[in-house]
């Protein structure tokens, strides 16, 4: 019965947490500018985050590492650099652009500049960062996070082909626009394959204190909670295929069409619903990017670290993500446009996997780590063909910035 | 879209005005771009910037009829800018057609 309600809270929590302003703005654009025709980006991007995260679970569990001290421990501290510089350069951007999600939402509410939210929102994480708990970062921001599920609601009370829906599941060409099109596949996996999301699961588990009894708890949480996830991103693009281009917005260049997509659905609730959806997914997201940076930065150099702890029991590892969350303000206080931002740092997600992904393929299948629950062929063919995917999209993603994005 | 949500009351004032406010801005960027854009078709270069500064003026009505909330004044800019916005698709498709 725990097992139950802990497999129904990490769910949850999944659910929750999965949508944040990558997934969302990219969803949007995706929809407003293709239809349901990039579908199959979402489902694909869903099914290798599933993978990665079951497999970051289970390492943790079983070997009671972290993705990033396995890195660090199996291939020593010059190999690691490389994935750690990678990843803090893209979470910071990523960070950036979800404390821009936050600053607009607040925006949207208030009628005031986006540039003044972004030093307040960060000082609000940072002291629910230094104040709260490992428990209360991950579960009571998932919690309020599942409002996201509006879009779902939406998706289905704008009643669309289902049909088409399933069709476009399925990879095609775009009939124009290629290389927006691309540009645009490529964004969405890169919000959904985040390296942010799989590493600080790991992390997440050692937090949980999760041991090998957790396997079939972590396969589930994995599985469920990221279908579910991506079940509204799909609801997202959904709604702006139905809502923004039937409206004539074909391109989603300017964030104030964003809350347009709920409106003409549930009316002024909708906007209300999208603001707050926006808040807090962005916020959410914010917490555990920054929370993220110090995991790496800690694991990377073994300091001691824990979200649980005293911050004076860990200077370092909260200096890391104070020092974060106020050099990842700045760029929107300065004014970037956070939705530009977001499609930039989504393409360069994706253009990193390769670093982050290649060493699950050493040490998912290392006994000394994982024993007897190493990966099968199964696991280990989704791996290379993640690695494959990250390596085209790293070839790709730059030509596709200049001549698509 | 955002002034027909205002209109039915389902979207705030001060995001409606700041929608209207950021397309008049991308509109005059636009029309920035497409005059200094060189081509060899004038023609349908002066036709498409004018569709475009037709659109920018309906939008700053629309704002104008948003900042004061007169009703019939809106009413009319909403028709200006459905009607703004075909002649600039007609002028788009025009400009981006190809030629023989």
């Amino acid at each position: 019965m725990k097992k139950l309600l802990e497999i129904s809270l990490g769910v949850v929590t999944s659910v929750g947490g999965f949508l944040e302003v990558g997934s969302m703005a990219t969803a949007a654009q995706a929809g407003a500018t293709f239809g349901f025709q990039l579908i199959w980006a979402v489902v694909l991007g869903t099914i290798c985050i599933i993978f990665l995260v079951e497999m970051a679970g289970r390492f943790a569990a079983v070997s009671h590492h972290t993705i990033s001290d396995g890195i660090r421990e199996r291939f020593g501290f010059n190999v690691f650099l490389w994935p750690l510089l990678a990843a803090l350069l893209v979470n910071f951007l990523v960070l950036s652009a979800e404390i821009g999600g936050v600053a607009i939402a607040l925006e949207l509410a208030a009628g005031i500049g986006f540039q003044w939210w972004a030093l307040p929102v960060a000082l609000l994480a940072w002291l629910l960062l230094w104040k709260g708990t490992f428990g209360f970062i991950e579960k009571g921001v998932s919690l309020l996070g599942l409002v996201t599920l509006c879009f779902v609601v939406g998706a289905v009370m704008l009643k669309p082909d289902w049909t088409a829906v399933a069709a476009a599941a399925v990879p095609s060409l775009p009939a124009h626009d290629a290389g927006n099109y691309w540009f645009m596949a490529v964004s969405i996996l890169g919000a959904s394959i985040s390296p942010y999301l799989f590493m600080f699961y790991s992390s997440g588990a050692l937090e949980d204190k999760w041991d090998k009894s957790y396997l079939g708890t972590n396969r589930a949480i994995a599985g469920l909670g990221m279908t579910f996830g991506g079940t509204i991103s799909i609801g997202v693009l959904i709604v702006a295929a139905l809502v923004l281009a039937t409206h004539g917005i074909d391109q989603v260049d300017d964030y104030h069409q964003l809350p347009l997509m709920l409106i003409p659905i549930f009316g002024f609730w909708g906007f209300v619903l999208f603001v707050v959806s926006l808040a807090i997914a962005c916020f959410g997201a914010a917490l555990e990017v920054g929370l993220q940076q110090a995991y790496l930065v800690a694991q990377g150099f073994g300091w001691t670290w824990g979200e649980d702890r005293k911050p004076r029991d860990n200077p370092g590892f909260s200096a890391v993500y104070t020092v974060s969350l106020f050099l990842a303000s700045i760029p929107i206080a300065l004014g970037l446009d956070p939705l530009r931002l977001t499609i930039f740092s989504m393409a360069l997600t994706a253009a990193s996997l390769p670093l982050t992904v290649v060493p699950f393929l050493f040490l998912l299948n290392d006994e000394r780590y994982v024993g007897e629950h190493r990966n099968g062929i199964i696991s280990n063919a989704a791996v290379i063909f993640i690695i494959a995917l990250g390596f085209v999209l790293a070839v790709v993603t730059i030509p596709l910035q200049i001549f698509g994005g | 879209m955002a002034l027909d949500a205002w209109v039915a009351g389902a979207a705030p004032f001060r995001y409606t005005a700041d929608t209207l406010q950021s397309a008049g801005k991308t509109l005059a960027d636009a029309e920035a771009q497409i005059r200094s854009t060189g081509t060899a078709e004038p023609a349908e270069q002066a036709a498409l910037v004018v569709a475009v500064k037709d659109l920018s003026a309906a939008v700053a009505r629309a704002e104008a009829g948003l900042q004061v909330g007169n009703r019939t004044e809106l009413q009319n800019a909403r028709q200006d800018l459905q009607a703004a916005t075909r002649s600039l698709a007609a002028a788009y498709a025009k400009y981006f057609a190809p030629k023989p």
